[in-house]
Order: structure tokens, then C-alpha cells, then sequence
């Protein structure tokens, strides 16, 4: 139950973190309650519930499933959703670029490769039809501003 | 009840137009499509849709977003009876007695107790949301701030007992979404506050990325780690097959009838009312069950209940979000959320300020639900051949909707960097094993819960001790409490309780 222990120790941090943030702004007095009141009586209110947790998972530590029966994420186990996530960030930072088709197009591509899709045919065609269908559907129907390309003068 | 006939009828007559008539079909045939997908529940589709729907006026978004609502709990059904693999929480209780009917061959009957099941619950909900919901209004005229900040605190406190999972770990996430809902700018006096300088945390943040990340997003990380070799396929099912016998018919009467009181009066409390509901009325059939060891083996009363009462309690929850502008599950802040977005602000003043908005979307209801039990009925193999698309085509096309839909509610790609930060977090967290709903609750509680403290505050000069001046806060605030302090106290007792008959038994 280290992870238990872990998560909580996690929590405690960000609520002293969160605390100490919102004490920086004017409490003001309880006729006349400031931007820092209830931030401040928040944070208070869950740094004590995260110590809380902390010590309820010390004590059962031992009891529950153990670590060791869990299968561990290793950075191998956790390539492909890198692999996931580095595509969807390269997707943000190009997609104003290049436009909204061709940039998703390539994400299913690759969100396909990566879970072990190999037919190039079925792969593209499903990518650029689903990303057509979204393109349509919130452009067109929706009006919903998407990129289109700086590159093709979008 | 003259007057509810009359304000029924106009609400049909203002459904039917072209434009509702296709957001129902949409809305009800996009909820059944995606309480049949494994993983991604209504909450993250009515999240990414949300954007989409804001473009149609206020009238027709909300009523497919209703669909969706209503849809999703019908589509969660199929795959569990089919394949033990609840789409939603609400759905995970069906699983246990649908499967079994299922492996004996009797899905058909299974799907069909829970589709009529549904049918005729959510319309007793239906009739009671038309009856209490103007009375109910009325009465919370009285609720001024303390009465809400009474709720709002209650609520939240009440979720963290009734929710799956641990409490304190479901009270932790409850707080950081208290947290998160107050970077931005105070509600009251409208100064910035914990935005660290950047300039796209002084709008605050917004809880449908943060949503779409959590369940969307990190779904989509678990895949990619997980795989889907597990994931089964679909079979098909004969036509024949959907039909009850008449015995079958007989012994799922009085279940839908006790699931859709059941379901409605737990709707209408705090917390997941469409989980919690289908355990109570679980439990309940299978105390007054003259067959109580078929239960666990295929009765259909196990299903045929249960799915009456999550449909009947999706109802109920409409109560206080349409009559009070309070969410008490993730699901209706999501709906409150659509709303307020659309210009609607749901509350006392709601039905009488926009009774063509309040019955048109009652009615829409109505009809939805029918269209419902007609995609469910017939369609149902057809429904769920969407489980032959592989999951890595599915997934993707998920990945470039949850892209698509967090882009789309401001044209930000910052709001996408967030979903995609929540994203991670919500991986975290599973791995953790912390649950997202509450947190979500927590965002959208928070800042009400804030307001109404404040303004409380001044009203009161700072007397804390005039919260239980005041009938309605001081009943709340005291049932809350007493249940906060009580439930920890019973599971302790519970659990000691259970030591020592293991210490005697050992002796």
C-alpha cells in the first residue's frame, strides 16, 4: 500500500502549497469576508483531510493488495502512452500550421500505429474520413472556428 | 392539474418542430451510441458535445444534450447484460443478473426488462418531475444564501458517504476541485487571486476541459497501456431472442413499478443518484423476492428493478437542477453547466420566468424516451455492432473528439493544453485509485457553495450561529453533519464488530 501512502503525501503537498498561495491574499474578517477567505478556510480544510488520509493509509499500511502483486508501471509499460501524449502535444503545436485535417489525419495514423495498426490502407483511409466527418460536422454544421492551415492560407 | 395538462400540452406543441424533433433523435441516438462504447460515459460525451450544442439556441442544445442524459443510462445496459462490461457505474449492478440471463440465452428478455423497464420508469419520473417540480420551485423560493450554502455544503458532504469508493479519498477530491474552483477571480468582489500571473487562469478554469481530460483523456493513456486485447466481441442476436416469455413478463411488473419510485425519491437526493439507486432497489427486490437464491443467477428482477430505478432517479435529479440550479451528481453540473452557457440560469425563479424553455423540455423528455425504447427495442443488435469497430480505431476517433471538443468551447488551444495536463492527472488518479466525480462536483459545488457563504456572511453580520437560526439551513446543515459524523462512526463500529467475531472464531 506504498502507492496509498505516496498519493496521500502527494495531497498533503499540494494543500500546504495551496495554503500558503491563498494566505497571500486578504482574509478580511468574518462581517466582511475578503478574495483570501475561503480559499484560506479550503485549504485549511484539506491540508487536515490529506493529513487525515495519510495517517488512515500508514495505519493500513500491509492490509489491501500489496504493491508487489500490482503490475509495476514501468517506462516500458508506459511507452506507448508517451508515445500517445507526445503525439497529441506535436498535434497542438502544429495544427494551426498545417491545418485541422491534415494534422488530425496524422495523429489517428499514428494513435493507430502505436496500438499496433499496420495496414497503411485501412489506417489512412479511416484517418482521413473520421477527420473529414469531425471537420464537417464542427466547421461546417457548427461553425466552430477550426484551423485550417496557416500553410494554405487558412 | 388542469393547468398541468394545459402547460404539457404547449410543451408538446413547442417539441414539435423539426429542429427539436431532430435534437431528440440526435441526442437520444448519440446517448445510446455512447452508453454502448466501454469507457467513455455520458459525462465526457456531453462534455465534448457541449460546444457543439451551443450553436443551436438554448432550446434545441438542451435537448439533446437530454438525450444524451437519458440515452446513455439505456446504452450502458446492452453491454452489460451482453458482455459483463458496464458502459456506466449506474449499469454495473444489471451486469450481475443481465450476464447470467445472457449465458442462459435469455438475453433478449434481459435487454427487453430493461428497456421497458426504462420506459416506463423514466415516465413515472416524468409525471413526478411535472407534478413536484412547480410545488417544489415555489417552496425554494424561500431558499435565500444560507439555505444554499446549506445545500451546496451538505451535498458535498453527503457525496462523500454515498459515493463508491473511500470516503476520505472521495472528500480529498471533492476539496481539490473546491481548490481548483477558486483560481480566477472572487465571485463577490471580483478581484484575481491564485492565477500565479498567467493571464488564462484569471477567467478561472474551465471544469469541461478539466472533465474531458479526467475521463476522456485518461482513458485514452489507459488504453494506450492496457491495450484492447481483452476487449470481446459482439454476437449477434436474433430477433426472437428480444422477447420475455409470459412469466417473464409477469415477474418484472412490480420491480419496474418499486425501481421507479425507488429511483425517483433517490434522484432526488445529493450525490450519484443513478448508482445509488440501483443498489437500493437491488436490495430491495431481492428482500421481498419469493425467489431470492435465483438472484446472482439470472433473475430478472435483478434487472428488470435496478434498471428501472437509475432511469427513474436520471429523472429525479432533474427535480432540484431544474427547480432549485442545483447539480447533485456530475452528470447534472455537466447539464447546468449547458445551461448556463446557453443564458439559462436554472432555479426558483426558472419555471416562472421560462415555462416555454421548462415544458418544452419536459415534453422533450417524454418523446425522447419513446424514441429511446424504439432504438433499444428493435435496434439493439444494431447498436451494439459498434463494438465490432476496433477498439484502437475507436479510441483514436475518441482521442480527435476530445481534441476537437475542448478546442471548440472557446476556439483556446490553451483550454486544450489543459485537458490534456487533466488528462495525465486522471491517470494518475486511477492509478491511485481516486475517483473523478467528486472532484468534478467539487468544481462546480465550490464556487456556489463560496458565494453563498459570503453573501451569508454579510447578511449576517458574521454570525456564524445564524445558520441554525433559519428553519431550512439549520435541518440541512444538522442532517449533513450528523450523517458526515455518523457514517465514519458505523463503518468503525462495523468493522470492529467484524474483528471480533474473526477473534472468536480464530479462538
Amino acid at each position: 500500500m506504498r502507492g496509498s501512502v505516496l498519493s496521500s503525501i502527494l495531497l498533503v503537498c499540494i494543500g500546504v502549497f495551496y495554503l500558503v498561495c491563498a494566505s497571500r491574499y486578504d482574509f478580511g474578517r468574518l462581517p466582511d469576508p475578503k478574495a483570501g477567505f475561503f480559499p484560506t478556510i479550503a485549504g485549511i480544510a484539506f491540508v487536515l483531510l490529506s493529513v487525515s488520509l495519510l495517517l488512515v493509509s500508514v495505519r493500513s499500511r500491509g492490509r489491501g493488495v500489496p504493491d508487489a502483486e500490482r503490475e509495476a508501471l514501468t517506462l516500458r509499460r508506459l511507452f506507448p502512452a508517451i508515445l500517445v501524449l507526445g503525439g497529441v502535444v506535436i498535434h497542438i503545436l502544429v495544427v494551426e500550421t498545417v491545418g485541422f485535417l491534415l494534422a488530425s489525419t496524422a495523429l489517428m495514423m499514428f494513435l493507430m500505429w502505436v496500438r499496433g495498426a499496420r495496414n497503411w490502407v485501412v489506417t489512412t483511409v479511416m484517418s482521413a474520413a473520421t477527420s473529414g466527418v469531425l471537420y464537417w460536422l464542427f466547421w461546417v454544421v457548427m461553425r466552430v472556428p477550426i484551423p485550417r492551415g496557416a500553410l494554405w492560407g487558412g | 392539474m388542469g393547468e398541468l395538462y394545459g402547460n404539457l400540452a404547449k410543451g408538446f406543441a413547442g417539441v414539435v418542430t423539426p429542429a427539436h424533433l431532430m435534437a431528440v433523435f440526435a441526442g437520444s441516438f448519440m446517448g445510446t451510441v455512447v452508453g454502448v462504447l466501454p469507457g467513455l460515459g455520458p459525462s465526457a460525451t456531453i462534455a465534448i458535445l457541449l460546444p457543439m450544442t451551443l450553436t443551436m439556441g438554448p432550446t434545441t442544445g438542451l435537448i439533446m444534450l437530454a438525450g444524451i442524459f437519458f440515452g446513455a443510462q439505456y446504452g450502458g445496459s446492452t453491454t452489460s447484460i451482453l458482455f459483463r462490461m458496464p458502459g456506466e457505474a449506474s449499469s454495473v449492478i444489471t451486469s450481475i443478473d443481465g450476464h447470467e440471463m445472457a449465458k442462459k440465452g435469455r438475453a433478449g428478455a434481459a435487454l427487453t426488462a430493461s428497456a421497458i423497464g426504462s420506459f416506463l420508469a423514466a415516465n413515472m419520473g416524468f409525471i413526478g418531475l411535472a407534478l413536484f417540480a412547480v410545488p417544489l420551485a415555489r417552496y425554494a423560493l424561500r431558499f435565500g444564501p444560507p439555505e444554499y450554502f446549506a445545500l451546496s455544503f451538505g451535498g458535498l458532504l453527503i457525496l462523500a458517504n454515498v459515493s463508491g469508493g473511500s470516503r476520505l479519498r472521495n472528500l480529498a477530491m471533492v476539496g481539490v476541485g473546491v481548490m481548483l474552483g477558486t483560481v480566477g477571480t472572487d465571485p463577490i468582489a471580483g478581484a484575481l487571486r491564485l492565477d500565479f500571473g498567467v493571464s488564462f487562469l484569471a477567467k478561472g478554469i474551465d471544469y469541461t476541459a478539466v472533465l474531458i481530460g479526467l475521463f476522456g483523456m485518461a482513458e485514452i493513456i489507459a488504453w494506450a497501456i492496457a491495450g484492447d486485447g481483452g476487449v470481446p466481441r459482439m454476437t449477434a442476436i436474433r430477433v426472437r431472442d428480444l422477447y420475455p416469455t409470459r412469466e417473464e413478463w409477469r415477474r418484472m411488473v412490480a420491480p419496474i413499478f418499486r425501481g421507479g419510485v425507488v429511483g425517483f425519491l433517490v434522484g432526488l437526493l445529493p450525490g450519484p443518484g443513478a448508482i445509488t439507486s440501483t443498489y437500493v432497489s437491488y436490495a430491495m427486490e431481492r428482500g421481498v423476492s419469493k425467489r431470492r437464491d435465483e438472484f446472482g443467477r439470472g433473475a430478472i428482477e435483478g434487472v428488470a428493478g435496478p434498471e428501472s430505478a437509475n432511469n427513474a432517479a436520471a429523472v429525479g435529479q432533474m427535480v432540484p437542477l431544474l427547480a432549485l440550479g442545483l447539480p447533485f451528481s456530475g452528470l447534472t453540473a455537466m447539464l447546468l453547466g449547458a445551461m448556463m452557457m446557453q443564458g439559462i440560469t436554472p432555479g426558483p425563479l426558472f419555471i416562472a420566468q421560462r415555462p416555454d424553455v421548462f415544458w418544452v423540455l419536459v415534453a422533450s423528455f417524454f418523446l425522447g424516451n419513446l424514441v429511446l425504447l424504439v432504438f433499444n427495442l428493435p435496434l439493439v443488435g444494431l447498436m451494439a455492432m459498434v463494438l465490432r469497430v476496433p477498439m484502437t480505431i475507436l479510441m483514436a476517433i475518441i482521442a480527435l473528439l476530445c481534441i476537437l471538443g475542448t478546442f471548440s468551447l472557446n476556439s483556446d488551444f490553451v483550454d486544450v493544453w489543459m485537458m490534456l495536463v487533466f488528462g495525465v492527472i486522471g491517470f494518475v488518479m486511477q492509478q491511485f485509485h481516486y475517483e473523478p466525480p467528486p472532484l468534478i462536483l467539487g468544481m462546480v459545488f465550490g464556487p456556489i457553495m463560496e458565494r453563498a457563504l459570503v453573501q451569508s456572511l454579510l447578511q449576517f453580520q458574521g454570525d456564524l450561529l445564524a445558520f441554525w437560526a433559519r428553519p431550512i439551513s439549520a435541518v440541512i446543515l444538522s442532517a449533513a453533519i450528523a450523517v458526515a459524523v455518523a457514517a465514519p462512526l458505523w463503518a468503525w463500529r462495523s468493522r470492529r464488530a467484524g474483528r471480533n467475531v474473526a477473534g472468536v472464531v480464530q479462538g
